[in-house]
């Protein structure tokens, strides 16, 4: 799986489970404060998200990935490709 | 099964905040059963309201709640709590009223990462009066009053 498809996934789990808009949520607009102004309990779906899609535990990783959709994306292929 | 006793040694609620008032099925880490009858004595219904005592629908929610607590928890735990971090979908479909017995269903719909959730149906004489979804995490006592 690539990054795009990683980003794919991610962008459709968020809208599913957190209720976004699709249209509001391209992979670079910034998922919290002035961005699409997601919080913290959002955070803890996303997290929970990613372990249920891909099998990537983000417990205790810090801020930067969340930024948006490319760094989740980028995130969870680093982790995919240390597994191997 | 189990009484009121029983769901003291598991549960931290006390009158009048206490919502569950006995068990009646319960699987551990999946779901659970059971009971909160409901009083004209209870403290809310002399304002909500005085001319017409209904439950107020928070509180339906903390029935569920409680209960939800019971399935995720064997035994209190000194560093953790669970906490209720989002309601969702919740219906009201009738109103609660004094003399009525809630029977609440509690099923675990889903627990990933940190999270927990449970769908939850509260019956009264078998007729659906409220539904909905309830989210929990586990958070760490002494973050709670910590400062920032």
């Amino acid at each position: 799986m690539n990054e795009q498809e990683i980003a794919t996934k991610i962008q459709k789990m968020i809208c599913e489970k957190l209720g976004v808009d699709p249209e509001e949520l391209d992979n670079d607009v910034p998922l919290f404060d002035d961005g699409i102004g997601l919080d913290s309990i959002d955070s803890l779906e996303i997290i929970a998200g990613i372990d249920e899609e891909f099998g990537v535990d983000m417990t205790g990783v810090g801020k930067e990935p969340f930024y948006n959709v490319t760094s989740l994306a980028e995130y969870v292929a680093n982790a995919l490709d240390t597994d191997k | 099964m189990m009484n009121i006793n029983e769901i003291n040694k598991r549960i931290k609620q006390r009158p009048p905040f206490q919502m569950i008032e006995r068990v009646t099925k319960l699987v551990s880490g999946e779901s659970a059963e059971g009971i909160k009858n409901v009083s004209i004595n209870e403290p809310y219904f002399v304002g909500h309201f005085p001319d017409t005592p209904i439950m107020p629908g928070v509180l339906i929610i903390e029935s569920c709640a409680q209960l939800c607590s019971l399935v995720v928890e064997d035994e209190p735990s000194d560093d953790k709590l669970y906490v209720l971090l989002k309601v969702g979908n919740f219906k009201f479909l009738k109103p609660v009223i004094p003399g009525d017995t809630l029977e609440i269903t509690v099923n675990k719909a889903r627990e990933a990462g940190t999270l927990i959730s449970f769908e939850a149906t509260v019956c009264v004489d078998g007729q659906v009066r409220a539904k909905g979804e309830l989210m929990f995490t586990a958070i760490d006592k002494n973050s709670v009053y910590a400062e920032d």
